[in-house]
This record gives C-alpha cells, sequence and structure tokens, in this order.
C-alpha cells in the first residue's frame, strides 16, 4: 500500500469514527465519575490494607510482651525505609509543592507539645495527596535531639550513613494543608 | 476541583473527545476499545489536569497516554469493565461502518500493537520518526523498521475512498 493512500484512508476511517451526540456536560461527567470511583477504589483497598496491618501487628507485639525470655541482644533494624522509597500521593509528581512543604515551619495546635525542628537536610517528604477534600502531606525527618548510634561510640559517621536511617527518626507528623 | 476548572476541562473533553477518538479507533482497531481507551486517557488527564494546563500543548498528554496505555501488555491481556450509573451505549448515528472502512480496520487489526501504533502515529498524525518514537518508548529507527514493514504488510487491494481531509492543527 502507498504510503499517501495510507495517509488518506486513515483519515477517512478516523472522520467516520465521530461519537454519538450527547449533552456537552456528559462526558465530562463520566469522567469525573471514573475518576472519583478510582478514587473510591484506592480508598477502600488503603481501608483493607489498614485494617490487615491492625490485625497482624499486634500479634507479635503480644507475643512479645507474652513471652518471658528476653531475646538474645541483635542490633535494632534501623527504620530508614522513609529515606528510600519514593514519595507517594497524587502530588508526588509536583517537586515545587514538595519543595515547599518541605521548607514550611512546624508549627502544633497546642502550645504545651513540644515539636522537634528537624534539619532541613534530613527532611522528607513521605506522602503528598488529597485524601476527604483536603491535601495531606507527610513530612518525616531526624530528630535534632536524639544522638546517632555511631556518635555514641566515637565514630565518624557519613552523611550517607545518616541518609540509611541509623539515627532515631523524629515522630512523623502529617500536615493538613489549605485546600489546594 | 472549582467551577473554572470544570468548565476549562469540560470544553477540553467537548473540543478533544472527537479526534481522540478516531486516533483511538486507529490505534486499536476497535471502535468499542476505542471508546475505553479515550475514556481512560481523559481520565488520567483529569487528574493531572493543573499540571496539564501549564503545558504549551494540553492535547499532547491524552494522545500520549492512549499510546502506552494501549501498548501495555497488562490492559491487552485483561478485559477491563467499568460501573456506570447509566447506560453509555447510544445508537451510532454514522450507521453502519463503511466497507472501505471496515477493510482498513482489520487490516490494522491483523498488525502487531507496536507496528500498527507506528504506522498511526506516522500517518495519521504526521509526527517524524523521532516524535514517534518518543511515547512508544523505543528509537527513531526502530519506529522506521515498524512504520516499513506495517505499509508492506496491508494489503494493497485496499482502495482510496474519499479525498483527504485539510491537514490538522499541531496536537503534539
Amino acid at each position: 500500500m502507498e504510503e499517501t493512500e495510507l495517509r488518506t484512508r486513515l483519515e477517512s476511517l478516523a472522520s467516520h469514527a465521530a461519537p454519538p451526540p450527547r449533552t456537552i456536560d456528559d462526558p465530562t461527567a463520566t469522567v469525573v465519575e471514573l475518576h472519583r470511583a478510582g478514587r473510591r477504589r484506592q480508598m477502600a483497598f488503603g481501608a483493607v490494607v489498614a485494617a490487615v496491618v491492625a490485625v497482624l501487628v499486634p500479634i507479635p507485639v503480644t507475643r512479645g510482651l507474652l513471652s518471658s525470655e528476653p531475646d538474645p541482644a541483635s542490633p535494632a533494624t534501623p527504620s530508614g525505609a522513609v529515606y528510600t522509597t519514593p514519595t507517594r500521593g497524587s502530588l508526588a509528581d509536583e517537586p515545587d509543592f514538595l519543595q515547599a512543604m518541605l521548607r514550611r515551619p512546624r508549627t502544633t495546635e497546642s502550645s504545651d507539645v513540644d515539636v522537634p525542628v528537624p534539619p532541613l537536610d534530613t527532611r522528607r517528604v513521605v506522602f503528598a495527596g488529597e485524601r476527604g477534600g483536603a491535601t495531606w502531606v507527610l513530612v518525616a525527618g531526624a530528630d535534632p535531639s536524639a544522638l546517632p548510634l555511631d556518635e555514641r561510640c566515637g565514630r565518624h559517621r557519613s552523611r550517607r550513613a545518616r541518609l540509611r536511617g541509623d539515627r532515631v527518626v523524629s515522630p512523623v507528623r502529617s500536615t493538613r494543608c489549605p485546600r489546594r | 476541583m472549582r467551577a473554572e476548572e470544570t468548565r476549562s476541562v469540560t470544553d477540553f473533553v467537548s473540543a478533544e473527545q472527537r479526534p481522540l477518538l478516531g486516533l483511538a479507533v486507529l490505534l486499536t482497531g476497535d471502535r468499542g476499545l476505542a471508546e475505553g481507551l479515550v475514556q481512560t486517557a481523559l481520565m488520567k488527564s483529569y487528574r493531572h489536569w493543573t499540571r496539564i494546563t501549564r503545558s504549551k500543548t494540553p492535547s499532547a498528554y491524552p494522545r500520549r497516554v492512549m499510546v502506552t496505555t494501549n501498548n501495555s501488555g497488562h490492559r491487552r491481556l485483561s478485559s477491563t469493565e467499568q460501573v456506570m450509573e447509566t447506560v453509555p451505549d447510544r445508537p451510532d448515528p454514522t450507521g453502519p461502518p463503511d466497507e472501505h472502512d471496515e477493510q482498513l480496520l482489520q487490516a490494522l487489526r491483523s498488525l502487531p500493537p507496536r507496528m500498527r501504533t507506528a504506522s498511526v502515529l506516522r500517518f495519521y498524525e504526521d509526527l517524524s520518526e523521532q516524535r514517534t518514537a518518543e511515547p512508544m518508548g523505543c528509537s527513531a529507527s526502530t519506529v522506521d523498521a515498524h512504520t516499513a514493514r506495517g505499509l508492506a504488510r496491508l494489503p494493497a487491494s485496499l482502495t482510496d475512498s474519499e479525498p483527504r481531509q485539510p491537514a490538522r492543527e499541531e496536537r503534539w
């Protein structure tokens, strides 16, 4: 088949594939409804995962509490996953927004609570997305008041080691932002 | 989403639905699959609407989504169904498909998906080999090979049925 002939035939075929006449909002409403249905499915899946975790996590914890034999000494596994996994959530691909959230000062609604202020270079956005009609951002960072393990041993620690997470991570704090 | 954004989405969908469906029919070789592909592309566009409106060519995003989605093996292997409140099927106002169109659809369906995609993007969307290669995730030489083989495999017996339409505006 000739190239020009194929171009003509493809144009003709595509022009005959006109959508059926509908009201102007109809396709948009369908798209919006599909988008919301997808969000609902994601939230339902998240709820199921949370329920499974809520059931499974207490089992080893309870076992540990009930056990009279102390475990042999073993180093605690550092929980540095927040530093190595990519940011999750629907806004994870908006670097400007994530940078702004990293620089956002940490505040608390109660003046009695002492909020640790992690150094900027240790902060990491774990989650940024829209849930329940609001924008939620979860930022984790190193607690400046906690001593790194290697400093206790008097050894030099590299930045890479810090980022691996063998420094105590501050309580993860979520921020509810004004709707964008 | 604010009312003005919803209006701009509505304008975008109204303007793009028809050309997107035309491209989707050529990419899939099937009207039903094409409508699902367009819905998926528009839904993903809606999800990233803020970013799309900032780009120079907003219409490129749903087209790119259609190419990548249609080429994904997962979508081809799975039959996805959407639960709808209203029945979306309506009588086709264009009537039964033209005999020439049906011939070409069959010929397109006989091509492997990536060969079909390369041929459609090169000869229908008028993209260069380099720009065709971007959404397909391959090299320009691969696109060249796909299109050459696609042309060779399409039956020579297909005859022209209508004069060519005017050149399309820049969409990619």
